[in-house]
């Protein structure tokens, strides 16, 4: 979304305290901002607070923008710096345990154990969005590692429809992530302890 | 540098996670480096505001699409105005919504496009378009206002503030909705108002000289018999206050005198006053009688700062 209509004199009159170029500015950017917030923080209300944050401290500190050159660059980083800040403020302390758990994998260097945890992460999520037996059927074969009998016998259902779910199941993780069945084998057996 | 974080942040936008999930993702972003901030740079760019929104449930925002200029009066001040597109707004493409505000000391007079009248008071803003083209007549409020509506059987006049919605069909009225005040005020002077509160089915109707107050905080709703009139005294510049708690009194002398009070000593804050100040009472004429009101008060001007100690 290239900003136009805002060149550098308006960034000067903006600095000095111009109330149309900031209104302007404000019309512009406003739903980027709220989008960026939203998206991460899952909230409306905390959005639109975090939205208002970002344009009153643009105001507040409008005489730094004379030496800006990318309005959208700027605008980002107090963005993501507010959202930053507000996760920050609002995390729960025993979270921390969970990170250095899933670090445990000896041997690797900060680099893997650091991909080892993202990958780990993004698979959670894609799992989580699968319907609900499909979900379970990957968590007991591939958390709990049971095999596919002991799976359609725990769960009532037939073992083809358990096979089905996991190739379903794989299938969205993998398309998901776009690497290979067999590579992601590699790494369930790491990851999945 | 991880290989993943790019698709994780992706992934976790687009779509809703469970709470735990959505604190694991937070904390990936707090611990990251310069992989967090590229792959959070990626997401901005792809923003255009429109995707992910949903409208904020409790406030009366009114909807602008992309494409409206609004013709402006803004002033440093902690009222901003949050606009969301929306599918409705594509039928007003070709009006233009005008905005007047109104800073701290000021107040102004506003004449409608259907030749009604409103009176703003400081601090206070306005939002309303410059044609009247749908069913209703609708315009948006913060802060207090005044206003003459011409009468239109055909079309109501509404009015949006902050969890309240106000409809007549041609009558005069005052609005009262701050928002460092958790009050929402409307004293009806003459004609019929009817009021809409957020979670209430039921909508109130007012006489003239009925005044509805909402404290937004527990949601209560009040109805009183008033002296309408006492309401709107601030249109002649001068104040009124009637069992009026002294830190909103504060508030209300900060906005018609453009000063600023800092309150160091809140001892006193809930303290009711009751005082009518002329117009052209002196802003040292008015600290000396609230002190009269309270005597332990103990305050110091200096220059448009005032101190209560």
């Amino acid at each position: 979304m290239r900003p136009i209509g805002i060149n550098r004199d308006m960034m000067e009159t903006l600095a000095a305290g111009n109330h149309e170029v900031f209104q302007r500015v404000f019309s512009m950017f406003q739903p980027k901002v709220h989008a960026f917030a939203f998206g991460l923080i899952k909230n409306a209300t905390d959005a639109d607070d975090i939205t208002q944050m970002v344009f009153i401290k643009l105001w507040t500190n409008r005489a730094k923008l004379s030496g800006v050159e990318n309005l959208d660059s700027y605008i980002f980083t107090i963005t993501k710096n507010t959202v930053l800040n507000f996760i920050a403020q609002r995390r729960l302390p025993e979270l921390d345990i969970d990170a250095l758990r899933n670090a445990a994998t000896t041997g690797a260097t900060p680099q893997e154990q650091i991909e080892a945890s993202d990958l780990k992460l993004l698979i959670d999520m894609v799992v989580e969005q699968m319907p609900q037996q499909r979900q379970a059927v990957y968590r007991l074969s591939r958390e709990e590692g049971l095999s596919n009998d002991e799976i359609a016998q725990q769960l009532g259902i037939q073992k083809k429809t358990v096979e089905n779910h996991l190739n379903l199941a794989l299938g969205e993780i993998r398309e998901m992530l776009k690497i290979l069945i067999f590579v992601l084998f590699g790494w369930g057996q790491e990851l999945f302890k | 540098m991880s290989r993943y974080i790019k698709h994780i942040v992706r992934y976790f936008f687009d779509h809703n996670t469970s709470a735990e999930t959505t604190q694991r993702v937070h904390e990936r972003l707090l611990n990251g480096g310069s992989d967090v901030d590229d792959a959070l740079r990626d997401l901005w760019d792809t923003c255009e505001g429109q995707a992910n929104d949903k409208p904020a449930a409790q406030r009366q925002w009114l909807k602008l699409a992309a494409m409206w200029v609004l013709p402006v009066v803004m002033v440093t001040s902690a009222i901003w105005f949050y606009a969301q597109a929306n599918k409705k707004a594509k039928l007003y493409s070709e009006v233009v919504f005008m905005h007047q505000f109104t800073a701290y000391g000021e107040r102004s007079k506003i004449i409608l496009p259907d030749s009604s009248e409103v009176w703003l008071n400081g601090g206070s803003s306005l939002i309303y378009p410059s044609r009247f083209v749908s069913a209703e007549r609708n315009v948006c409020l913060t802060g207090e206002a005044f206003f003459k509506v011409k009468k239109d059987s055909k079309r109501p006049f509404t009015v949006d503030v902050n969890k309240m919605k106000l409809k007549v069909l041609g009558t005069t009225f005052n609005v009262f909705s701050y928002p460092d005040n958790p009050q929402v005020m409307a004293t009806l002077e003459t004609g019929k108002l009817q009021i809409n509160v957020d979670n209430q089915k039921k909508p109130y109707l007012l006489k003239p000289n009925d005044q509805l107050v909402m404290d937004t905080k527990t949601g209560e709703v009040e109805m009183r018999h008033v002296n309408a009139k006492d309401y709107s005294v601030w249109r002649v510049p001068a104040m009124y206050f009637e069992e009026t708690k002294l830190i909103y009194a504060l508030q209300q002398i900060e906005r018609a005198y453009n000063v600023k009070i800092h309150v160091q000593n809140s001892r006193y804050n809930n303290q009711t006053i009751r005082a009518h100040f002329n117009a052209d009472e002196s802003i040292e004429g008015i600290m000396a009688v609230l002190k009269m009101l309270i005597p332990q008060l103990n305050y110091e001007i200096d220059g448009n700062d005032i101190f209560i100690k």
